[in-house]
């Protein structure tokens, strides 16, 4: 079988277990020519390399939406609020613009101390008023991420939690693989998402700084940058916040549930190191992306400029060169290094929200899962670039 | 039931609408991409198929299958399986 018919990333199966099919890709090529005209980066070595690469850029997703909005305005179809969320992704955007909104961003990020208060706080309330019988994924995996981040923006929880769905098609944009149905319900989610930020942020005063969309209110107004900028990224901030974490917590629990003598072991000072095995072992983003702004080799593949790059992180992180047995789950090795928060300039603004948000979640849930038991089979999404779970269903003994 | 003829058809007037030309200047065995099809336009013809024959396409299938003839008959196959 030819390499490029074995990278199937959108066909379902592929997805609720790709492992096996990248180990068969990346021993025969660390890099190949998709069907669809992308290059597929699969080992670890070439993967860091195009994230740390300058001349390797970002925002061919924005590039694309553009165009999409040019060809639907043709058939009277608007995608307009789709495109102001993407152009406003800090993933998408390059220096020089990227450095100046990442910096004012840093500035401004809630410390640790605050943030592990308050996700121990959350995580407290959302493990006390946990049913019989319920899916852990709806009732603990994406409620603690969305509180998470509805806290730190001080925008209302029940909005978020209404907007969940929302969330997760925005941020499923910056995937290649979407049909043109699933773009109709982008925007229509987009709009929603818009509507709401925007009446929020007309609520914030900048000069009580007690939220981060607070601060980000008065930095826009000292900047003179433009304030409707300021109310995509705070729905950026919203989406990349939930839907990678809430995949993180998932699995984390998932693993406990389904390795009970894992979980006799599991004590406080070893969360930190099985949180980062996890992340290395079920990267929540499967998938990222480049443009090449000027030829170049990659592997001894010849790339013209222009190339599109498409990054698969969940390979990377796989990959044997890399990290010895590389399917095992192995918390005393150093697994650090894994690729899930991406490495260089656009390294995740909130890998150490993510990770305190799984730390604390775990301290309160590994004295009861012992109690629980998996009802059902697991379901997952239907994207790899966020490959998340849909449902996991426990009862609960005695 | 549809006759991939039928099928082929459909693929060629809704190619030749997003591509404002005639259908019958559109070969069944020129790639789409020559064609001069992109990531975008071939979407929106995907996305009209799975209207006008009420079925679900993979968005990949049009690269799997990258001319007129090849991605009729998987669309043909497509509809049989789902009927
Ligand atoms: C387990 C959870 C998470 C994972 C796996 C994750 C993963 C990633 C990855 C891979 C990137 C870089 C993508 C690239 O370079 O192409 C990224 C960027 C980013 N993430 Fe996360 N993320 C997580 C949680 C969060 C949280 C909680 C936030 C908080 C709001 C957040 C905010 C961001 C931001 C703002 C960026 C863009 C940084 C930039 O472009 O400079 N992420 N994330």
């Amino acid at each position: 079988m030819k390499t490029s018919e074995l990278w199937k990333p959108s066909n379902l199966d592929f997805i609720q277990n790709p492992y096996p099919s990248y180990h068969k890709i990346r021993e025969s090529t660390p890099i190949f020519k998709a069907t669809t005209g992308d290059y597929v980066v699969m080992s670890y070595d070439l993967v860091r390399q195009v994230l740390h690469d300058p001349s390797c850029l970002t925002g061919s997703r924005v590039e694309w939406v553009n165009k999409l909005q040019g060809y639907a305005s043709n058939r009277n179809i608007d995608f307009d609020a789709t495109s102001a969320i993407i152009s406003s992704m800090l993933i998408q955007i390059n220096p020089p613009d990227h450095t100046e909104l990442r910096s004012l961003l840093a500035k401004n990020w809630p410390t640790k101390d605050l943030l592990s208060a308050m996700a121990q706080q959350l995580s407290t309330d959302i493990a006390g008023k946990l049913p019989k019988q319920f899916n852990l994924v709806t009732a603990i995996a994406k409620k603690l991420p969305m509180q998470m981040i509805c806290h730190v923006l001080g925008f209302p929880s029940d909005q978020g939690e209404r907007h969940l769905n929302d969330g997760l098609r925005l941020v499923q944009l910056l995937g290649p693989y979407l049909s043109f149905r699933d773009l109709l319900q982008t925007q229509k989610a987009a709009e929603r998402l818009l509507d709401s930020f925007q009446n929020f942020y007309d609520t914030v005063d900048p000069n009580k700084p007690a939220n981060l969309s607070a601060k980000i209110k008065q930095a826009y107004r000292n900047n003179g940058r433009k304030q409707d900028e300021a109310v995509t990224l705070l729905i950026f901030l919203f989406i990349a916040g939930f839907e990678t974490t809430s995949t993180l917590l998932s699995q984390c629990l998932l693993l406990l549930l389904n390795n009970k003598a894992l979980l006799g072991k599991m004590d406080q000072p070893s969360l930190p190191a099985f949180v980062s095995e996890v992340l290395r072992l079920h990267s929540p983003v499967q998938i990222t992306g480049r443009k090449t702004s000027q030829e170049m080799v990659l592997g001894g593949v010849h790339l013209p400029v222009g190339s599109i790059l498409t990054l698969c992180v969940g390979a990377a992180n796989r990959d044997p060169k890399h990290f010895k047995n590389p399917d095992a789950l192995d918390i005393s090795r150093d697994s650090k290094q894994h690729l899930s928060f991406g490495y260089g300039i656009h390294h995740c603004l909130g890998s150490q929200m993510a990770q305190i948000e799984a730390i604390e979640m775990l301290k309160i849930m590994i004295p009861i899962l012992g109690q629980f038991n998996l009802t059902g089979p697991i379901k997952w999404e239907n994207k790899l670039t966020i490959r998340s779970v849909r449902e996991i269903n426990v009862t609960r003994n005695g | 039931m549809k006759h991939q003829d039928e099928v082929t058809s459909l693929v060629k007037t809704l190619i030749a609408k997003e591509l404002k030309v005639a259908p019958d200047s559109i070969g069944e065995d020129v790639s789409f991409h020559d064609l001069g099809l992109d990531s975008v336009n071939s979407l929106f013809l995907l996305g009209d198929l799975e209207q006008k024959l009420n079925l679900d396409i993979d968005p990949l299938s049009l690269y799997d299958n990258p001319t007129v003839s090849s991605f009729s008959n998987f669309i043909s196959t497509l509809i049989s399986e789902n009927i």
